[in-house]
């Protein structure tokens, strides 16, 4: 909660003397300043800082487990692709950032497999709907937030399929 | 001698150039303080990435990078502004300010054989004069570089910048009137010489204890005239932008942010020499020194403790930055007029008063 501290004088009143000339208030600030001070330098080398920065890429802030990052897109135990290319997950999109071109198993009883798989991640809004409409269970959001790149920013199948810190399932 | 020619080097040759290249590499040190200084007192961590040589020196070459960067900017030119004031206006807010610090001394006279040098660069004899003539000149490098870059903003600093000077130069002036009732003298060597004393046998006679009032009023007027928050209304850049070197760039700009830190450390050195001892070491004159650790060391441990006053109060300066708010005008000129003129008539009447109520005359 936010406190809040009524500075200005009593109804009819003005301050007193010692804080009308300023010199002893100014020297409280400066107490709390140096305070602040003293604090932060005497924890900077220890490991509980009370510094507020977070030093970006060498520290990382934690996020939510539910933090809605990079897709990626699962794999069975035995390695194939979970996606069925049923196109659930495209149809759902609200910014239609999902491509997929369905492809049939040479194998009749294994069904259909994307031979494409592309969002375009400049086009994500990372809703996450894509996520819940799967069947399969299939595509996942990771908490990858860093995809700051030149060159890709249409992500393919099998980057798709490989991102991520923790290697697919 | 050759040994002659030695000394008059050192004296005329050496002093004259190791000064301003040891301010302007303070410069340097002020502008690390300022930034990792305001970024402890504000729960932040500071510039802390540039490193020379990849030795971790908390960020400590911050400075010579931006100064690099700055150095490299496009040299920007309004269109109508008056090209030579515009160009005159850097150069002579810089030269001023270097200019000052000149008759400030960082030791007592070293007396090595039958050699005497004076540990400043000019000892003149109306040294205090001296600093109030030039300092005064210093505002011309700020109105002439509000004025000449043809932008209403940059006027508007130049402005505020003349009428704060003005005001605050009166206070400043007045509150010195006393140092120079109770020390007898403009010398500014003198004046520290005579800080070596002690009154009632335990404190040392600096002007802060013989002058509290004046050394509070010489100390704010001082901020003011260095335009420091809480006064630094020509520059103010939520209001007028950045004032006065507003419509500056690259090395133009540098000079005018490197002239402000040399003022300030014109300011605190000012300031030491007159209410803060100099480079007195307390309870230890420069003779006992002298007896026991011989003049070479004597002049260091001078030097040294000169300089560590000297960083102490522009320390208290980058303090103070990061304490307060910046003054509304009217309050400036308010404190200016109506407390600070005052305050200091009273102080002087005060000073030349009491030496004859407690007999010293």
């Amino acid at each position: 909660m936010i406190k809040i501290k009524h500075v200005s004088p009593p109804e009819g009143k003005r301050y007193p003397i010692h804080e009308r000339i300023y010199l002893f208030e100014i020297l409280k600030g400066m107490g709390l300043t140096l305070k602040h001070l003293i604090r932060n330098l005497a924890t900077y080398p220890t490991k509980n800082r009370t510094v507020a920065t977070i030093q970006y890429p060498d520290e990382r802030r934690e996020y939510s487990p539910r933090f809605r990052g990079m897709h990626r897109l699962k794999k069975n135990p035995d390695g194939s692709m979970r996606c069925v290319a049923c196109k659930l997950c495209a149809e759902n999109c609200p910014s239609h950032c999902i491509f997929i071109e369905p492809d049939a198993y040479p194998d009749p009883s294994r069904g259909n497999y994307p031979k494409r798989y592309e969002i375009d991640i400049t086009r994500c809004i990372f809703c996450g709907f894509c996520v819940e409409a799967c069947p399969k269970d299939a595509i996942e959001m990771t908490q990858l937030s860093e995809m700051g790149d030149s060159v890709r920013a249409v992500f393919d199948r099998d980057f798709l399929l490989t991102n991520g810190k923790e290697p697919a399932p | 001698m050759w040994i002659d020619y030695l000394v008059w080097t050192v004296q005329n040759l050496l002093f004259p150039i190791v000064v301003p290249v040891v301010l302007l590499t303070g410069v340097i040190l002020a502008v690390w303080i300022e930034r990792r200084g305001a970024a402890f007192i504000q729960d932040r961590v500071g510039p802390n990435r540039v490193h020379l040589f990849g030795l971790p020196n908390a960020g400590l070459m911050q400075p010579i990078a931006d100064a690099l960067k700055l150095l490299i900017k496009e040299e920007f030119m309004p269109e109508r502004a008056d090209r030579f004031l515009f160009y005159m206006a850097p150069a002579v807010s810089m030269i001023i300010a270097i200019l000052t610090y000149m008759v400030i001394p960082f030791g007592d006279v070293l007396v090595i054989g039958k050699y005497e040098i004076p540990l400043q660069v000019a000892d003149l004899n109306v040294g205090l004069l001296f600093i109030f003539a030039i300092a005064s000149l210093g505002v011309y490098g700020i109105v002439l570089g509000g004025w000449a870059a043809d932008n209403k903003y940059t006027l508007l600093g130049g402005l505020r910048s003349s009428a704060q000077m003005i005001s605050y130069e009166i206070a400043m002036g007045l509150s010195i009137i006393g140092i120079l009732i109770v020390f007898e003298s403009v010398r500014l060597n003198e004046i520290v010489r005579m800080q070596g004393e002690l009154v009632f046998g335990i404190l040392p006679r600096w002007g802060i204890v013989v002058q509290p009032l004046g050394f509070l009023l010489f100390f704010v007027a001082s901020l003011a005239e260095t335009n420091r928050i809480p006064f630094d209304l020509p520059e103010a850049e939520a209001e007028i932008v950045a004032g006065y070197h507003l419509e500056y760039s690259s090395f133009k700009f540098s000079m005018f942010f490197m002239a402000e830190y040399v003022n300030m450390m014109v300011a605190s050195g000012f300031l030491v020499s007159l209410f803060l001892g100099g480079w007195q070491i307390p309870w230890l004159p420069t003779e006992v020194l002298v007896d026991r650790v011989g003049p070479a060391v004597t002049a260091l441990l001078q030097v040294g403790t000169f300089v560590a006053k000297l960083w102490f109060v522009m320390w208290v300066f980058v303090w103070l930055r990061w304490t307060l708010p910046r003054f509304r005008y009217d309050q400036l000129m308010g404190l200016g007029w109506r407390v600070m003129l005052p305050l200091a008539l009273v102080n002087l009447c005060v000073t030349s008063i009491v030496p004859f109520v407690l007999g010293i005359y």
